[in-house]
């Protein structure tokens, strides 16, 4: 039953959505409406488990000690910080906007903490693909050429001293993008498009249970 | 020397990436951005938006790709109330609807002098960064027809306006006058909407059914007089999404265009954007931002040449021509030993 259930669930909520999806939309409204909240609720309790999963895991890390524990003290410390900081300071506002954000308000941390931080972990990447395309981004063969080729051409065509090096970089680049480009990606998004439908229809018909957990 | 750039540290590598991003940050100095046919389709269906229009910004994104999308959404929101556009902003990820608001009220929004002054005459809160003066925030004040440079306590009578000093506001909202964006009537906050592509098909169904509340006063949002006439998705004249993974522009497309055919146009990283191409090539979505790339020109196309995407064109260019650079290094490095093996 343990493993039953879940799946007459995940067969009866399938087939009922691929019914609705051709029925008239007047008809499943509101039907529609209520599996939608259904699936919002159940998205919000997702998030709370992970949540509540993170804390568990830097909880145990923190009672287990180590150099590393002190990312977890931090961890945990900032989530409390923020999310009481949320709870009891995000609402200073007003129709006008934010009225005085100040030092531990919600505001003032995701401004002047979060979004400078988040912003250079992912600024990093530059570096990374600097160094990774000096040593990996050879011209092996006569496709690893034309790649190459192609790359210079659409990484000069994205900013403007490709126009200044040669005027005909940009529209050669946006032919690149247009065609060979969104043509291969086209065929990958059909390829994964089929992957994807018999994926479902495995897990809708009980093929496919791993999303249950455990060994089957 | 073969066997110095084979083996080479790869923090000299990142020395010259950091080293070309900063100079032409520091020099102050621009490109001239042209447009591309991908931007030129979103300033098109832009401008088929009569005032009054309403569009649904959907902020799909989160601190990570800052970079190049929070200058395409300044740029959005200016041009729209600039039109106006009436906006209702969402966001598919938690931090998205955040930043909205950080566009809407604290960001800094780079102005001209001419500007500057004009909105400080209009009273108006203006900031300024005077050249080789970073760190303590200054504001300019207007009294008794002098301008007053205000810093901490501290009050410094100057004549004019610097020439070379950065003159910004916080916000979009601040650019225009008292009372142009009514909350309700030309802008309103519906917040993070958990459920992704469910959440778009609840919206295909209903809007106010979707939306429920909005995010500032917790009001049913068809009480508000932006929601008149709203009630599926179609009845909204475009969405706009900055999106930056999934739960974003794909899922707006397949459930949003492909059940309601609202028009669709988005704003992507960099990175992600050959993914949406064939969306772009069979129309399914109306145009599309790539990049910092997309929003240089798209603040171009709009008449915002202080905007952070032109401004990022230049250490962009130089990053990419040192890596071009780097690429062929390694090429030479290559063939060289290729050769020799050969011989």
């Amino acid at each position: 039953m343990k493993r039953q259930i879940p799946l007459l669930i995940t067969f009866l909520s399938a087939i009922t959505m691929i019914v609705f999806y051709f029925l008239n939309e007047d008809l499943t409204k509101d039907y529609k409406s209520g599996i939608f909240d259904w699936v919002r609720i159940i998205g919000s309790f997702a998030l709370l488990i992970g949540i509540v999963n993170l804390l568990r895991v830097h909880f145990y890390k923190i009672r287990r000690g180590g150099k590393e524990a002190v990312y977890s003290y931090v961890l945990v410390l900032s989530f409390f910080i923020i999310t009481v900081s949320g709870l009891i300071g995000y609402g200073k506002r007003g129709a006008e906007g934010i009225v005085g954000a100040s030092f531990l308000t919600f505001d003032w941390m995701f401004i002047n903490v979060l979004r400078p931080l988040q912003g250079t972990m992912f600024s990093l990447l530059a570096f990374y693909v600097a160094s990774a395309a000096f040593r990996s981004f050879r011209a092996k063969t006569k496709e690893a050429t034309f790649l190459l080729v192609s790359a210079f051409i659409v990484m000069l065509g994205r900013v403007p001293v490709g126009t200044m090096i040669w005027d005909r970089i940009p529209v050669i680049s946006n032919w690149i993008m247009t065609y060979p480009t969104a043509g291969a990606q086209t065929a990958i998004m059909i390829g994964a498009a089929l992957g994807a439908v018999s994926v479902s229809l495995k897990i809708i018909i009980g093929i496919e249970r791993t999303y249950l957990g455990g060994d089957e | 020397m073969l066997n110095y750039l084979k083996t080479l540290d790869r923090r000299i590598i990142y020395l010259f990436v950091l080293v070309g991003v900063i100079l032409p940050i520091v020099g102050g100095f621009l490109f001239p951005v042209q447009s591309s046919p991908m931007t030129d389709s979103v300033v098109k269906a832009l401008k088929e938006l009569e005032p009054g229009s309403v569009i649904l910004v959907s902020a799909d994104f989160d601190p990570g790709s800052q970079a190049e999308l929070q200058p395409m959404l300044l740029a959005l929101l200016k041009y729209c109330f600039e039109n106006e556009i009436n906006v209702v902003s969402m966001g598919l990820w938690p931090m998205g609807p955040t930043l909205i608001d950080n566009a809407m009220d604290s960001d800094k929004v780079r102005i001209s002098k001419d500007r500057a002054e004009q909105l400080m005459l209009e009273g108006r809160k203006v900031y300024i960064i005077p050249k080789g003066e970073a760190g303590t925030e200054q504001y300019l004040e207007e009294r008794d027809g002098k301008i007053v440079v205000v810093k901490e306590t501290e009050r410094e009578e100057v004549g004019d306006l610097f020439d070379d000093a950065i003159y910004y506001v916080k916000g979009i909202r601040s650019l225009f006058p008292e009372g142009h964006i009514k909350y309700g009537e030309n802008y309103l906050a519906a917040g993070y909407q958990v459920g992704a592509g469910v959440v778009i098909l609840d919206l295909v169904a209903s809007v106010p059914g979707a939306l429920k509340t909005d995010a500032l006063n917790s009001k049913p949002v068809e009480s508000y007089p932006i929601m008149n006439g709203i009630d599926t998705l179609k009845d909204i004249d475009m969405v706009f999404t900055l999106s930056s993974g999934s739960g974003g522009i794909k899922e707006w497309v397949i459930y949003g265009n492909g059940r309601s055919g609202v028009k669709v146009c988005g704003g992507v990283t960099a990175v992600s954007a050959p993914e949406f191409l064939p969306y772009l090539v069979s129309r399914q979505l109306a145009g599309m931002l790539a990049g910092l790339a997309g929003a240089a020109e798209f603040e171009a196309a709009t008449g915002y040449e202080m905007g952070e995407g032109i401004r990022g064109m230049t250490p962009q260019s130089f990053a990419h021509i040192i890596i071009i650079l780097f690429i062929i290094i390694g090429n030479l490095v290559f063939l060289v030993e290729k050769y020799s093996e050969n011989k």
